[in-house]
């Protein structure tokens, strides 16, 4: 073997084996998701036949049809909202020239540092206020919000990069701005779009401390939570607990992997514009 | 007439996004601010308090604790993760192995699984009886097989393991993209002058990620400082206080306690050292660059 | 680029507002507005809050039945959360547009304290008078009823909360594993702590204790100071005389027990990161000699172990001494201020907390803060005979005591952690006992 063959080799066993570590804990969840549950199960073991009814009971037990529902209709709203607002504030950023620009910018950045945990109870408390505690809304309009400055700053990063001659192009035929972002710019911002859309429905499908705080009601729960809830009170029911834990992990990782390849071309596209 | 309709138009397209922002995230933050100045229990009338709340955080040993826990957090989700990235990217860099995009995107799938997910499949991994421990004693030391999430020492590393297995995809990601944007006639050059794998790595492997490793630091230092949900699912602080870090004060004390002004003073502290780490890394990096 | 842009155009537009309409459609089905408080009810839906788990939670629901079946036309709607996360949740609930009617508590500081200085709790005195709730309960469980208005004192002022059942801490043990060991039931502490020494030579685990949500291991403590600290000491705590510390040689004592029967290893390992539902389930299956919990789980243990499972109190110091013991008339039902149900509420309460519901829950296996006629008892396990008999006996003799963390709200935030922190050794008694001194003071001086 050459060395540079064999310094390939050596490099791939790295990257194999690092992706086999860090994907174990994962496997290991979906195998005892799959177990019968009767005896201790303390390893990594094969089930001996997969036990889907693990999955029917978390499902009928903990509501879980609810609470995926819950994850689909709030996760949905917050990427339609994101992108619509993101895709517009970030084409001003990055096509226009404007007195306060920058400061505007750096304004909406800065909501990409404040913490959530510095913003949810005067939220909570504005929220009861005007009676939208336990309506989604209370968990959809900030996180909107909160991805619009990321997704601002990733849209106006994508239309930076446009080729100036495109838009002057554009404008030389007389369309109006918002004409040009629609038919000139759009089609080509596909990849970031998408990046924009994947990662906005994993983080809002994800989070948990903003429904933990607005959704008291059972009906209303989203995913995260109510796994929380369940792990909570059926703790000695290990199979069922993974099972739900599969259950909410499921959707987020099937769009990954549908879209990984465009995803990462538009994340490593998108991180090279920086 | 044109010119100044024109004029207003990019203001007009920030309208949404800032219709979002500005209530939900800017305008609770201040109030978060104006708010730690009163004791409030949410109910009832908040009295006026001045710098009290600030005072007893700064006074208080559990308030403390909290946050050098939060900095304990930052060494295992931001240092540890950067370091075992740079020779992973590396290495898949340099690897043509078929593939090799889906391998990363496994590495980076913990970043997709929501922490309560992540929470007990670790508190299953962990337990007492549970995979690590069989694997411990199947491999000799018994003693070694120790309660990981019940442990006052290793309650804390454990987590810290976790965030670094959550946080290492991300790094990876970001770094394998940073590698392609150093142009190789720089890689060219020094085998020219005939470096070795460690000289070429120092010399421009290096400074080349410095703009990526700044955001891998940023992002993972944030989560660091943040790290309610993996907390709140897996220890809620314990055992003892060992595993409290500051969003666990601020929601116990908001939410459980009816202390809310003392909530926002701790939010508000977060809130101003995220800003400053922040604020460092990006001056480091940016006086590298120059 | 001018030919196909405007069919494209409207096509696009198109799809986006039908995604619009779809997402702002589920939204407007998923929420309530303000004026529809009861979801599925309707005017005469009572709204109920409990942290019940188990058996107790089957009988509370089958009386509540009953309730609704005399009254036709009254649902009575349960919302149950665990235990844990239950006062940070009624919290919330009570504070919103549309709260609970009835709630359950939990006594004293630790959750009752809190709600009613922040007025979201109904004084019960006018339903009192009429349905007699201020005669029908014992001396010892009426002190624990009562807070003043303003919140600031408990043990005296306005009835805030009527009791439906009782708990006792003490010891389940597990009757095989006694007998092999060739152990008799413990008539002193010192027996007791022979009986840990004998389980733990024979490669037993003494102690199961699930302490990971750090309040078992105050149940532990009660246990210890019920024998080593007097009645005055424990009651000066819980109803603030300051005069009284935490700091008191007794408990400095009680504390320092405990964390020697850790150090011998009397005390499960893992018990940190094990819950209490899990050390149960544990017991059940066959790890444990003893499980000191409260009399909560004799429903569960009952039906799981049958007559493999046995109870008793604390022994005392001195053989044929009565025991201490430490428990409470529970948790009470509360009508929230906001409620618009209150007298529909009141009768609610009153029909939840009578002899006859007193009798269900003893035949089902659980003790009640109304004294029975052992006559009419009928207890459906030995366990419960047990505990009920034990019971029956702290109040005839008045050696019931109440929990420590009644003393004052956020338990979680000093007491729980320093005391689990005492017991791993990783806190010396004394220090330990003096930051949860410094916390309790600072709460008085709040007052």
């Amino acid at each position: 073997m050459t060395a540079a063959r064999r310094t390939d080799a050596w490099n791939a066993a790295i990257l194999v084996s690092f992706a086999a570590i860090t994907v174990l804990p994962i496997v290991g969840i979906v195998l005892l998701s799959l177990q019968s549950g009767h005896g201790p199960v303390s390893g990594f073991e094969l089930p001996d036949r997969l036990h889907f009814e693990n999955y029917a009971r978390a499902f009928e037990a903990a509501h879980f049809a609810s609470y995926l529902k819950s994850s689909l209709i709030v996760s949905s709203a917050v990427v339609a909202g994101t992108v619509v607002v993101s895709t517009l504030a970030g084409y001003a950023f990055g096509t226009m020239r404007f007195a306060g620009e920058n400061f505007l910018f750096y304004l909406l950045l800065t909501g990409l540092l404040i913490p959530f945990e510095a913003v949810i109870v005067p939220l909570y408390v504005e929220l009861r206020a005007g009676n939208l505690t336990n309506t989604y809304w209370s968990v959809i309009l900030p996180l909107i919000g909160v991805n619009s400055a990321f997704g601002t700053f990733w849209m106006r990063a994508y239309f930076r990069s446009v080729p100036r001659q495109l838009l002057e192009a554009g404008a030389m035929d007389g369309a109006g701005s918002f004409r040009i972002l629609w038919q000139v710019l759009l089609p080509g911002a596909r990849p970031a779009l998408l990046t924009l859309v994947v990662l906005v429905f994993m983080w809002s499908w994800n989070e948990f401390l903003l429904p933990l705080v607005m959704l008291s009601r059972e009906d209303l729960r989203t995913a995260p939570l109510g796994l929380a809830f369940f792990a909570g009170r059926y703790t000695m029911d290990l199979v069922g607990m993974a099972a739900a834990a599969v259950m909410v992990a499921l959707p987020v990782v099937v769009l990954f992997v549908a879209t990984h390849r465009r995803f990462v071309h538009g994340m490593w596209v998108g991180a090279l514009k920086q | 007439m044109r010119g100044r309709g024109r004029a207003a138009l990019p203001y007009l397209y920030l309208v949404p996004a800032f219709l979002f922002f500005v209530p939900f995230v800017l305008v609770p933050f201040a109030h978060t601010v104006g708010l730690s100045f009163y004791d409030w229990d949410g109910l009832t009338r908040a009295s006026f308090v001045g710098i009290e709340n600030y005072r007893e955080a700064f006074g208080s040993r559990l308030v403390r604790s909290a946050f050098g826990h939060a900095l304990v957090l930052i060494l295992y989700f931001g240092v540890l993760p950067v370091l075992l990235a740079l020779p992973l990217a590396v290495s898949s860099a340099r690897t043509s192995v078929p593939g090799g995009n889906a391998l990363r995107a496994l590495i980076f799938m913990p970043q997709a699984i929501s922490t309560v997910v992540v929470g007990v499949c670790w508190g299953w991994i962990l337990a007492l009886d549970g995979p690590l421990n069989a694997a411990i004693r199947a491999l000799g030391p018994d003693w070694a097989a120790v309660d990981w999430l019940g442990s006052f020492t290793w309650a804390l590393p454990s987590l810290g393991i976790v965030g670094a297995w959550t946080l290492l995809g991300l790094c990876v990601a970001l770094f394998f993209a940073g590698l392609q944007q150093i142009p190789a006639s720089l890689y060219d050059a020094a085998a020219v002058d005939g470096a070795n794998r460690w000289r070429e790595f120092r010399a421009v492997t290096l400074p080349g990620l410095e703009g990526p490793i700044a955001v891998a630091l940023t992002v993972t230092v944030i989560s660091a400082l943040r790290a309610f949900d993996l907390v709140f699912v897996t220890t809620r602080g314990g055992p003892g206080t060992e595993t409290v870090v500051p969003g666990i004060l601020i929601y116990r004390r908001a939410f459980e306690d009816g202390r809310l002004g003392s909530a926002a003073a701790i939010a508000v502290i977060l809130s101003i050292v995220v800003f400053a780490v922040t604020l460092l890394i990006n001056r480091i990096a940016d006086r590298r660059a120059a | 680029m001018a030919l196909t842009a405007g069919s494209r155009l409207c096509s696009a537009l198109r799809g986006l507002t039908a995604v619009l309409l779809v997402a702002g459609l589920s939204v407007g089905c998923g929420s309530n507005g303000p004026d529809d408080p009861a979801a599925e009810g309707g005017r005469d839906a009572l709204e109920v809050w409990t942290p019940e788990s188990g058996t107790r939670l089957q009988l509370v629901q089958k009386r509540a039945d009953q309730f609704a079946a005399a009254h036709p036309g009254v649902k009575v709607n349960f919302t149950i959360r665990d235990f844990g996360s239950y006062p940070a949740q009624l919290k919330l609930a009570l504070a919103s547009d549309s709260p609970p009617d009835v709630v359950i508590g939990n006594l004293g500081w630790s959750l009752d304290g809190p709600l009613i200085k922040a007025g979201l709790l109904r004084p019960l005195d006018p339903w009192a008078a009429r349905y007699g709730w201020d005669t029908r309960f014992p001396e010892v469980a009426q002190r624990q009823m009562r807070f003043t208005t303003d919140g600031r004192q408990f043990g005296r002022g306005a009835i805030f909360g009527v009791p439906y059942a009782a708990d006792v801490i003490g010891w389940f043990y597990n009757v095989d594993k006694l007998e092999t060991l060739g152990i008799g039931v413990p008539a002193t502490l010192a027996e007791l702590e022979t009986a840990l020494e004998t389980a733990r030579r024979a490669g037993e685990v003494p102690i199961m204790l699930g302490n990971k949500a750090q309040w078992p291991g105050l149940h532990l403590f009660y246990l210890v100071s019920d024998d080593l600290a007097s009645d005055r000491e424990v009651n000066g705590i819980v109803f603030g005389d300051r005069s009284i510390k935490w700091t008191e040689p007794s408990f400095v004592a009680s504390a320092r027990k405990l964390a020697q029967w850790n150090a011998k290893g009397y005390i499960a390992a893992g018990s940190n990161s094990m819950s209490p539902a899990d050390a149960l389930a544990r017991f059940v299956r066959g790890t444990g000699v003893f499980l000191p919990a409260g009399s909560w789980n004799a429903a569960e243990l009952a039906a799981a172990m049958n007559d493999s499972v046995a109870f008793f109190l604390t022994p005392p110091v001195r053989k044929g001494e009565s025991s201490h013991a430490t428990g409470s008339v529970g948790y009470g039902w509360h009508l929230s201020a906001a409620s618009r149900q209150a007298d529909l509420g009141a009768e609610f309460i009153d029909f939840m907390t009578q002899e006859a519901f007193a009798i269900q829950l003893t035949a089902g296996g659980d003790i009640s803060p109304l004294p029975i006629d052992d006559a009419v008892a009928r207890a459906p396990s030995r366990l419960a005979g047990e505990i009920f008999a034990a019971w029956q006996g702290l109040l005839a003799n008045g050696t019931l005591r109440p929990y420590l963390d009644f003393s004052a709200p956020n338990g979680a935030e000093v007491l729980y952690p320093t005391m689990q922190a005492i017991i791993a050794g990783h806190e010396t008694p004394e220090r330990g006992l003096a930051l949860i001194e410094e916390s309790r003071e600072k709460f008085l001086d709040s007052l």
